[in-house]
């Protein structure tokens, strides 16, 4: 449906995003993640045409849509977007705004496509209010409507919850991707909210700089993560220097532990090893000691800082029931069943 | 316990209110009044002889001014929303310039310009060797001339609220509308205008009611409409009962405008609600249609300002210094020092209303700020009537009184004064700068002064060192405002100043009268200049927020 080969896009010749090579199958929701700034916008609007390419192609249902030199008009691309700021008409109802991309019809099967989609995003009710009158999931929910209504091939949404309350993003974001599955609709959302890309995505694509790091699965990216950058960005852990000391183990600050598998990794080599809450616990007869020193409740637990002795500091998940206190010393036990160790050298992950 | 307590119900903001308020809406209420007593002789001689004219003419005038500023101010603003063609920063300001120009004026200039003995068709006939007779020329002196005049210097309402409202439309709009289909000239017409709509209704309601009131160029191109009918039937007929029942169908006229543009101005605030946005940019225009937009900007920026604006030029040097005698200074005094203390005293009273508004949040309060700005957009001539008659009736039985019990002759203690004439400009001009009060009265949140007393300041030092500092630039542009539209003001004046006084204003209107236009030029000057500083402010204050 969606192909990017070797896309680059370029403001006033600065080079912003490079070598974003990804491919999107019919009914596939895709997710380019990524902290602001990363060009994952400038992805999207390139593959919408409001933008060129610079270099590479864009391939639209098999089509080449844009290349350096040419840009097809956004308007003959067959593609939905949904705007960050939702960009409804303020001087149509929602049942105008939801028509406006089906003018050419006649006003009958506009009129019987328009209910059909009011039907679909739940607001049978409002087609006749103006979208001041609505709050901001309703207001969402239009937008998408819009998008969808000339059966488009290919939705893009930017940013498209983060003007909404934190609570209405999670449950909106269950909805549409029940209902892009319903439609069997392929979409690319971009987003900087992990909770919103696993939610919403099938696939997802970390950027960081205009460069893609890894597009994948989104539980492929936990248990292969490509890089530390993609580890580091899609879960909370912290780096500990290690050493490859025998074929199994590795040692460092935080003693000497042995792996489940051998390492691909030259004896000796120099490692980072990147540690999650839940891989630390507490436990009173474990060979590393630590200090609490910051602690937050969590609601099911407590996510504990501990600083080592050497002054390294890891974050520790400890059950409620154990009411650590903050400069306790305790004993700690690593779960190194599925270690993230890294190169030092090039990040790339060691297996 | 049945005693009235007095002081809650009338008390503090409300007593301060009521007296003002009920003295600024009387000319009007009056005028709205003199229907229940219709005079069906006079209404019947008119109806016979010169109402459908006036109907008609003032009709047409109105409503072509409006297509003419609608189309005019629109299409401007576009062509300066969405390319980037040569001076298009220039022009975005320069294209305000004719407001500044009030329409009698550049009615005189092109009279002198255009008419039998001007410059072009005597160059004409020098070049073709035709006699008087042997071509046809547009004449000026009609009523398309009055609509033209009045277009050229009102499409900037439209163009300026146009252009706001272009910018407001976020990038995103353009986007959504090329995605599902539009190009970028199917924006224009189905998302642009639209959505700009209520602006343009604005703008266009603004320069109609302009049109309403205009005095001066009717009256000078002798077209028959209702202002010039009043001015006729008060002086000419002696008749002010029908003056006034027919400046009160002038006035229902020009309300329905009010309604309308007030509705328009409630619908812009709904369309761009909160909206936060990325502007769209401006497209480069391949080279000929860079000229083309340029041409266009250029054409209308000349024919509006520059070549009037010369024209009077060219005859102030004609004339030369011989001019600037004590005669023509006491004329600027005159005009000067009348629009500035105007200027303060409805600076005063705007200042009162707004802070009872902001201090005491009650419906009688409210309705009093309403009344005060009652005669907001009435033409001036309706004013001045509605002025003339109640003082009118105040000297009279004040000198039937003294005659009576003393048998003094008091004669005229107000009307014809200079009072009669400060009350007729605070009646038409107290919006103005009540509207400038209250939007600098807006920024100062109630929170600050909650901080500034809980910071150790008194009301009044919260009013002195808070709020003061803050509203000092809306307070000067009240004063700016207000002090040039009452320099350019004519029909009020005219009919309402005391015996042998003249202002800048009237003595342009007399001499362009008199046929003198080279002589009326120099006082059309100093009332231009000195309407170009608002306008400047304005194009100014414009730019900073668009950056």
């Amino acid at each position: 449906m969606l192909a990017l080969n070797n896309l680059a896009v370029a403001y006033h010749r600065r080079v912003v995003v490079e070598h974003m090579s990804l491919a999107l199958a019919k009914g596939e929701i895709g997710c380019l993640l990524g902290a602001s700034g990363c060009g994952k916008t400038s992805v999207l609007r390139a593959i919408a045409g409001f933008e060129p390419a610079y270099a590479g192609e864009v391939h639209l249902h098999g089509e080449k849509v844009s290349k350096a030199g040419y840009t097809l008009a956004p308007e003959k691309r067959r593609i939905g977007m949904v705007f960050q700021d939702f960009a409804l008409f303020p001087h149509l109802t929602v049942a105008e705004n939801i028509a406006f991309g089906l003018r050419t019809l006649p006003k009958r099967t506009q009129q019987e496509r328009v209910n059909e989609l009011l039907e679909l995003v739940e607001l049978q009710a409002l087609g006749g209010r103006y979208s001041h009158a609505l709050s901001g999931g309703q207001q969402q929910r239009v937008a998408l409507a819009r998008a969808l209504a000339a059966k488009p091939d290919l939705l893009l949404m930017d940013e498209p919850f983060s003007s909404l309350d934190t609570e209405l993003r999670e449950s909106l974001a269950c909805q549409i991707r029940a209902i892009l599955k319903r439609q069997d609709i392929a979409a690319l959302l971009v987003t900087h909210d992990k909770t919103e890309a696993f939610t919403m995505a099938d696939k997802i694509g970390v950027m960081d700089k205009g460069r893609l790091l890894q597009w994948d699965k989104p539980v492929t990216l936990f248990d292969r993560p490509a890089s530390i950058e993609v580890a580091e960005f899609i879960s909370k852990a912290t780096r500990i220097r290690v050493q490859h000391s025998k074929r199994q183990r590795i040692s460092g600050s935080i003693g000497n532990w042995p792996l489940p598998q051998p390492l691909s990794a030259a004896p000796d080599a120099e490692l980072h090893l990147l540690l999650r809450p839940h891989q630390v616990k507490p436990c009173d007869d474990g060979a590393l000691k630590g200090k609490v020193i910051r602690q937050v409740f969590r609601g099911n637990d407590y996510l504990c800082e501990v600083e080592l002795a050497n002054g390294e500091q890891l974050y520790c998940q400890a059950p409620l029931h154990l009411n650590l206190a903050v400069g306790q010393e305790i004993g700690l036990l690593l779960d190194l069943q599925q270690p993230w160790l890294f190169d030092i050298a090039t990040g790339a992950r060691v297996v | 316990m049945t005693k009235l307590n007095l002081k809650g119900l009338l008390g503090g903001w409300r007593l301060a209110t009521l007296l003002p308020a009920m003295l600024l809406a009387l000319p009007i209420l009056l005028v709205l009044l003199s229907l229940s007593q219709p005079q069906w002789l006079i209404w019947q001689h008119l109806a016979e002889t010169v109402l459908a004219d006036y109907l008609f003419n003032s009709l047409v005038l109105a409503f072509s001014v409006g297509l003419g500023a609608m189309l005019l101010g629109t299409s401007l603003a576009w062509c300066c929303h969405h390319y980037q063609f040569w001076g298009r920063t220039w022009f975005e300001w320069l294209l305000l310039l004719p407001l500044a120009i009030p329409a009698y004026i550049i009615a005189y200039s092109y009279t002198g310009l255009l008419d039998f003995a001007g410059p072009l068709q005597s160059t004409l006939r020098e070049a073709t060797g035709w006699g008087y007779g042997d071509y046809w020329f547009p004449e000026v002196r009609s009523l398309a001339g009055a609509v033209l005049m009045l277009v050229l210097v009102l499409y900037p309402y439209v163009f300026m609220l146009a252009r706001n409202a272009f910018r407001d439309q976020s990038k995103s709009l353009l986007e959504a509308s090329r995605s599902l289909g539009l190009t970028p000239s199917g924006y224009f017409f189905k998302v642009a205008v639209p959505m700009a709509r209520p602006a343009i209704m604005s703008g266009t309601a603004l320069a109609m009611m302009e049109a309403f009131a205009d005095f001066g160029t009717v009256e000078y191109f002798g077209v028959n409409t209702f202002t010039t009918g009043i001015y006729r039937t008060w002086f000419g007929m002696g008749n002010p009962m029908a003056a006034a029942q027919l400046s009160a169908l002038l006035t229902l006229f020009v309300l329905l405008l009010v309604l309308w543009e007030q509705y328009a101005r409630r619908r812009i605030q709904y369309f761009y609600q909160g909206h936060k946005h990325q502007s769209q940019q401006a497209v480069v225009p391949p080279i000929w249609l860079n000229l083309l937009l340029w041409l266009f900007c250029a054409l209308v920026l000349s024919l509006g300002f520059l070549i009037p604006v010369g024209m009077l030029l060219h005859w102030a040097l004609l004339v030369g210094t011989e001019q600037l005698n004590s005669h023509f200074w006491q004329l600027a005094w005159n005009s000067f020092s009348l629009a500035l203390s105007a200027a303060l005293i409805i600076l005063l009273l705007a200042m009162l209303f707004a802070y009872a508004r902001r201090l005491k949040r009650d419906p009688m309060v409210a309705s009093m700020v309403g009344l005060a700005k009652l005669g907001y957009a009435v033409p001036g001539t309706v004013i001045a009537v509605g002025t003339m008659l109640p003082l009118a009736w105040f000297d009279k039985s004040v000198d039937g009184l003294m005659q009576a019990w003393f048998g003094i002759s008091t004669g005229l203690l107000l009307s014809g004064t200079l009072f009669a004439l400060l009350l007729a400009y605070t009646v038409r001009f107290l919006a103005v700068s009540l509207h400038q009060v209250q939007s600098g009265l807006e920024r100062v949140k109630p929170g600050m002064d909650q901080a500034g007393r809980s910071l150790g300041l008194n009301p009044f030092g919260v009013l002195t060192r808070v709020h003061l500092p803050m509203l000092k630039a809306s307070l000067l542009s009240a004063l700016l405002l207000v002090f040039v539209d009452v320099l350019k003001e004519l029909p009020a004046t005219l009919i309402l100043r005391p015996f042998n006084f003249d202002t800048l204003a009237i003595r342009t209107y007399e001499l362009a009268s008199d046929e003198r236009l080279s002589d009326a030029a120099l006082p059309a000057l100093l009332i231009l200049f000195a309407g170009l500083l608002p306008v400047i402010l304005l194009a100014t204050a414009i730019n900073k927020e668009s950056t």
